[in-house]
């Protein structure tokens, strides 16, 4: 209840009653947030019940008491709020209802609140996942880890490092090629019923779980009842390329046909070539797109593991550009397959593997951001 | 010229993959038959003994390739993946794009791409090693102790609460899987909602709350499905992660919320290795796996079918404004 409302109340000679409801649930409210501070701080191990969940949390219920009470508080507060002042509102307009009903205000305040619980739960997780990783990982970190080859569980993670590099390139030659060209045809050539149905077939394309595509791989290109590569750069390289190649596909469509007409027009009109038109008006300021596309791409290539997993293998020793019959090494094969090996090496190789991923997901995130930003600046 | 040669690569791979699996599936098919569909054992068979020939097809003895664990396990992690993810990212998408200042509104979305990008083995890491092991100590309680509780659902939700390994932590991890799809696209939606019907609203004094719900939401509904639609095909073939937290407990339903199962993709990393030694065992996995596209490609025609319906009905005021 403000000065001014009270003022008011006094002018118009009504005599103030306390909301009994508001204070009981404010009441309530603040015993709940005071319990839940309590109960937080006497968890005492936030830290490690968040990263853990392993041992050190035994005081993991009055963690959970502790976030209980302050929902409790979250949720009571506001209502007890909003109550009083629907009442000093009705007060001040000497009796009269307030123009929007209590009932309207607090479904909103609800709703409100809500939205920010579901906020929460999805910024949370990403803090959590991130911070998990690094606070396991940083302790254990090794600079030779990225200089010396794994041996068995332990060692290094070299050739996991190179072979992902390896891979990646590989997709981004093969499969940035073919899309990059599918996009430019769909954009640019194609039309009528052939662009619909071409279309189509990088649209289905996006829709097929990885894990059937690289199963479809290792039984076409690595098993010997088929081409019989055995696991290899090239079966990798190749399952990979068909999975990226929708992404960079569409990018490249879309960035493409984003270029504005008066381009084309004003080429046209200048007498310019279409074909030369094409490479150095409108790719050109398609560029960015097709960029974002190919980062994509990239950071899809690093981070995959299921369809390499029967495809490229897994090797200790340093890739060579041996294309079939030599297993290739890949930076996510160690986190799935160390993190539960009772070898303490082969787990802190795990995280070894997951901090080098997480900084490549961040430094793609800044890349994109920083092309976005550039893009927009030079859009005029 | 080259353009087309590139432009008709991915509807090549894609007949070729069809081909492909159904010309390896049809062995399995003619072995299994509807049992497939219908039956819960699942037995790869005996690897040292001589195989038998049965109706003319070669396989090993015992072999039992019953997949219906697998596909309502896929099909059960997903739907408890969606029920979480589309009010959380619609929740946080309308903050997002209605309240925050603009800064950290960017900071928002910077946590939207970081979970979008983040590799599923990483997702997976954190759901075997933290995620797993908090729900099995203090969430799957929590919720036997309550909803457990409640006179018809103790079955599903009550009993043991399991290791963390299972279907109830595979379906939170898809969720945090799925919500970045859902929110970011969610976001730009209500980001692209014209500012003259939502000011209609206010003018007529609608609270926050009602312009969302009945001008917001109903103008952007179709493609909130379109990118439900999409989570849903991302949570139905996801693969690595819950391989790592499902608790691959092939052949058998779980018994309540908590109980350890497998989906079709998690069972095809996870077992593929054993099935390579028997041409019978790879072609149930190709069975498995065309399973799994008819699956995702069924979602996508239904979404394409019901965005048509809705997008129909749903838009309050005329989209000439």
């Amino acid at each position: 209840m403000t000065e001014a409302t009270r003022a008011h109340a006094r002018t118009a000679g009504l005599k103030w009653r306390p909301p009994v409801l508001a204070v009981v649930l404010a009441v309530i409210g603040i015993i709940a947030l005071v319990l839940g501070i309590l109960y937080l701080a006497d968890g005492s191990s936030l830290p490690g019940f968040l990263i853990a969940g392993s041992s050190e949390v035994g005081h993991g219920h009055h963690v959970l008491r502790g976030i209980a009470g302050l929902v409790v508080a979250a949720v009571v507060l506001p209502f007890g709020w909003q109550i009083g002042w629907t009442r000093a509102r009705i007060a001040a307009d000497s009796g009269e209802w307030p123009a929007v009903p209590a009932g309207r205000k607090i479904a909103n305040m609800w709703y409100w609140i809500a939205c920010c619980i579901a906020l929460a739960l999805v910024v949370g997780p990403a803090l959590w996942l991130v911070g998990g990783v690094l606070a396991r990982a940083v302790p254990h970190w090794q600079w030779s880890v990225i200089t010396t080859d794994t041996l068995g569980d332990t060692g290094g993670l070299k050739q996991a490092i190179l072979g992902t590099l390896l891979i990646t390139l590989g997709v981004l030659i093969i499969g940035g090629t073919i899309s990059i060209l599918t996009g430019l045809y769909l954009a640019e050539l194609a039309s009528g019923r052939l662009r619909t149905v071409l279309r189509s077939g990088y649209e289905i394309l996006s829709g097929i779980p990885s894990i059937v595509l690289g199963l479809v791989g290792y039984l076409v290109l690595v098993s010997v009842t088929g081409l019989g590569w055995r696991y290899g750069l090239m079966p990798a390289v190749l399952v990979l390329s068909v999975i990226v190649i929708p992404y960079i596909t569409k990018a490249t469509e879309t960035s493409l046909l984003q270029v504005p007409t008066s381009y084309r027009e004003g080429a046209d009109a200048l007498g310019i070539p279409p074909a030369w038109t094409l490479r150095r008006i409108v790719f050109k300021s398609a560029l960015p797109g097709i960029v974002t596309g190919l980062l994509v791409a990239t950071a899809i290539s690093v981070g995959e593991t299921a369809p390499l997993l029967y495809t490229a293998g897994w090797s200790d020793f340093t890739p060579t550009l041996q294309l079939t019959g030599q297993p290739v090494a890949f930076l996510t094969y160690p986190v799935f397959s160390f993190f539960d090996l009772p070898v303490e090496g082969a787990k802190i190789l795990a995280y070894d593997a997951a901090l080098l991923l997480l900084v490549f997901v961040l430094l793609v995130i800044i890349v994109g951001r920083v092309i976005v930003a550039w893009s927009r600046r030079h859009a005029e | 010229m080259i353009g087309l040669g590139g432009a008709v690569v991915p509807g090549l791979v894609l007949i070729g993959l069809l081909v492909e699996l159904i010309f390896k599936a049809l062995p399995a098919i003619g072995y299994s038959g509807l049992r497939f569909l219908t039956g819960s054992t699942w037995n790869f068979g005996a690897d040292y003994a001589t195989p038998v020939t049965t109706n003319g097809l070669t396989h090993l003895q015992g072999e039992e390739f019953g997949a219906l664990p697998q596909i309502l396990g896929t099909l059960a992690t997903s739907a408890i993946a969606l029920i979480i993810a589309v009010p959380v990212s619609v929740g946080a998408a309308l903050l997002i794009a209605e309240r925050l200042p603009r800064r950290l509104a960017g900071i928002a979305g910077v946590f939207l791409e970081l979970l979008a990008g983040v590799p599923s083995v990483l997702v997976g890491l954190w759901g075997a090693v933290t995620l797993g092991p908090i729900v099995a100590r203090h969430v799957s309680p929590l919720i036997a102790h309550t909803v457990g509780r409640i006179p018809g659902l103790t079955g599903f939700f009550g009993q043991s609460t399991g290791s963390g390994q299972g279907l109830f932590t595979s379906g939170l991890l898809l969720a945090v899987m799925v919500i970045p799809i859902i929110a970011s696209t969610s976001r730009d939606l209500i980001r692209g909602v014209p500012v003259l019907p939502r000011e209609g609203a206010v003018a007529l004094g609608m609270s926050d709350f009602e312009c969302a719900r009945k001008v917001t939401l109903p103008w952007i509904a179709s493609g909130i499905l379109g990118a439900v639609v999409l989570g849903l095909g991302r949570a139905l073939g996801e693969t690595i992660a819950v391989a790592m937290v499902c608790g691959v407990a092939l052949g058998s339903l779980p018994t309540n919320l908590y109980g350890a199962m497998v989906t079709i993709a998690a069972n095809i990393v996870q077992n593929l290795e054993t099935a390579i030694t028997d041409p019978m065992d790879i072609s149930a996995f190709a069975e498995l796996a065309l399973a799994l596209m008819v699956i995702t490609l069924l979602t996508n025609v239904v979404a394409t079918l019901l965005v048509r319906r809705v997008s129909g009905t749903a838009i309050p005021v005329g989209r000439g404004l």
